[in-house]
C-alpha cells in the first residue's frame, strides 16, 4: 500500500516537472524564440507562362562572382539630457556598438557575355579559300541572380523590401563594372573564335571581324 | 548604476567600430559555347501561412509574394562532336545535341510583396525569411518547368537558327537532326 502511494507520488512529481519544463519552453519560445520555422513550406501554387520569345544568343563566356553588400545605420550622437532614460536604446547602443540597423547580403551573380544574333546583324563573305565572318561586338547577354544565390549574412533591425532591393541593385552594378575590369570582351572574342572555327571546320581559313552593334 | 550605464554607453559610442564584412569567394570565368534559342518568362505567386505553426502564439502571420523568372534554353554547341557535322558539296548534315537550360534569372526587381498580414503578437517577416520563401519559390518554378514545352521549343528553334546560319555561310541544303530528350 505504502509502495503504491510512493509510486503515485513519484509519477505526480515527474508529471509536474515535465509540465514545468513544457511551460518554460513555451514562455521562452513565445518571448525569445523568434518567428519562423525552418520546416515551414510554401503553398502549392501553379506557375503561369507570361511570354515566350524566340531568341538567338550565343554565350561565349560566363563570369560568376559573389559580391558582399552592406548597409549600416548608426544611432545619432548620444544626448545625455534626453536619452538617458531610454533604457531600450541604451541597451541597444551597448549591445550593438552604436549600430542602429545593419543589413549585409552576399549576392552570387552570373554574367553571360556573348552575341545577340537576332538583334545585331551578322554576315559572311567568301573569297578564294577564306571565309570572313562579320560579327557584332560581344556584349552582356544575361545577368542571372537568384534567391538561392543570395545569403542574408546579418540583419539587425527592420529592413524594407525596397532597401534590400537597393543593396541587390548595388551588387548587380558591381558585377557589370567587373566585366570591364576583367576584360571579358577580348576573352569572349577568343572563345567565340574557337567556337565558330569548330562550326566551320570544313573551311580552310576563317577570319572573324567585329563591328559595332547595329 | 545609471552613471555606470551612461559611461559604458559613451565608451562604446566613442569606439564604435564597423564589423568587417566577409571576404567574397573567388570569382570564376568559364568558356562557353551555348546557343540560347528560347526565352520563357514565368510568373508565380508564392504563399506562406505560419499562423498555425505554434498554437500558443496568438495572431496571424501570412505572406504573399509575386515573383517572376526569366528562363533561357537552347543547345550547348561545345557538345558537338567532329562526326556530328557531315559535308557533301553544297549539303551539310548536322546532328544537334539535346536541348538544355542555359540560364535562370529571378532578378530582385521582378519580386514584389503583395500581402504581408501580421496580427497579434507575431513578428514581421525578416528579409532572411523572405529570401528563404523566395528560394522555395525558385525551387518550385524549376520543378514545374518540366511541365512546360521549353526544351522542345528550344530544340525546334535551334534547328531554325542553325539552318539560317549555314545558309548564310553559302550552303544550299541543310539537314538537321536533333537529339531527343530521353
Amino acid at each position: 500500500m505504502k509502495i503504491n502511494r510512493e509510486y503515485i507520488r513519484l509519477i505526480k512529481n515527474v508529471a509536474l516537472l515535465v509540465g514545468i519544463g513544457i511551460l518554460v519552453y513555451i514562455v521562452y519560445d513565445y518571448f525569445f524564440g523568434g518567428e519562423g520555422n525552418d520546416s515551414s513550406k510554401i503553398a502549392e501554387t501553379p506557375i503561369h507562362i507570361e511570354s515566350v520569345k524566340q531568341i538567338a544568343e550565343i554565350s561565349s563566356i560566363s563570369y560568376t562572382d559573389e559580391i558582399v553588400v552592406d548597409s549600416v545605420e548608426y544611432f545619432d550622437k548620444l544626448d545625455l539630457s534626453e536619452d538617458w532614460y531610454d533604457a531600450i536604446e541604451m541597451t541597444e547602443r551597448l549591445l550593438y556598438r552604436n549600430v542602429k540597423r545593419r543589413l549585409t547580403i552576399i549576392v552570387k551573380g552570373e554574367v553571360h557575355y556573348g552575341f545577340d544574333l537576332k538583334h545585331d546583324k551578322f554576315s559572311a563573305q567568301k573569297t578564294n579559300d577564306t571565309l570572313t565572318l562579320f560579327l557584332p561586338e560581344p556584349k552582356i547577354i544575361a545577368i542571372n541572380m537568384t534567391p538561392s544565390g543570395n545569403e542574408v549574412y546579418q540583419e539587425q533591425g527592420d529592413w524594407s523590401d525596397s532597401e534590400r532591393k537597393k543593396l541587390e541593385a548595388k551588387a548587380k552594378k558591381k558585377l557589370i563594372e567587373n566585366v570591364e575590369t576583367l576584360d571579358l570582351n577580348s576573352k569572349a572574342k577568343d572563345s567565340a573564335g574557337k567556337l565558330f572555327k569548330r562550326l566551320l571546320s570544313h573551311e580552310k581559313h576563317v577570319d572573324i571581324k567585329y563591328s559595332e552593334n547595329n | 548604476m545609471k552613471k555606470i550605464l551612461i559611461i559604458a554607453a559613451l565608451l562604446f559610442s566613442a569606439c564604435s567600430n564597423e564589423e568587417q564584412a566577409p571576404t567574397p569567394a573567388v570569382m570564376e570565368i568559364k568558356d562557353l559555347g551555348q546557343l540560347a534559342t528560347v526565352e520563357y518568362t514565368i510568373g508565380k505567386i508564392v504563399q506562406m501561412d505560419q499562423t498555425e505553426d505554434a498554437w500558443y502564439k496568438w495572431g496571424d502571420r501570412k505572406i504573399l509574394i509575386k515573383t517572376r523568372a526569366v528562363v533561357k534554353a537552347g543547345i550547348d554547341l561545345q557538345k558537338l562532336k567532329e562526326d556530328d557535322i557531315v559535308i557533301k558539296g553544297n549539303t551539310i548534315e548536322i546532328t544537334l545535341p539535346e536541348a538544355e537550360y542555359i540560364s535562370f534569372n529571378m532578378d530582385p526587381n521582378y519580386t514584389k510583396t503583395e500581402v504581408e498580414s501580421i496580427s497579434g503578437f507575431r513578428d514581421n517577416f525578416s528579409q532572411k525569411e523572405k529570401n528563404e520563401i523566395l528560394r522555395q519559390g525558385e525551387d518550385a518554378i524549376k520543378r514545374d518547368l518540366e511541365k512546360t514545352n521549353i526544351l522542345q521549343d528550344a530544340s525546334s528553334n535551334a534547328e531554325d537558327v542553325i539552318r539560317d546560319f549555314y545558309k548564310e555561310m553559302g550552303f544550299k541544303r541543310v539537314i538537321i537532326h536533333s537529339t531527343v530528350q530521353e
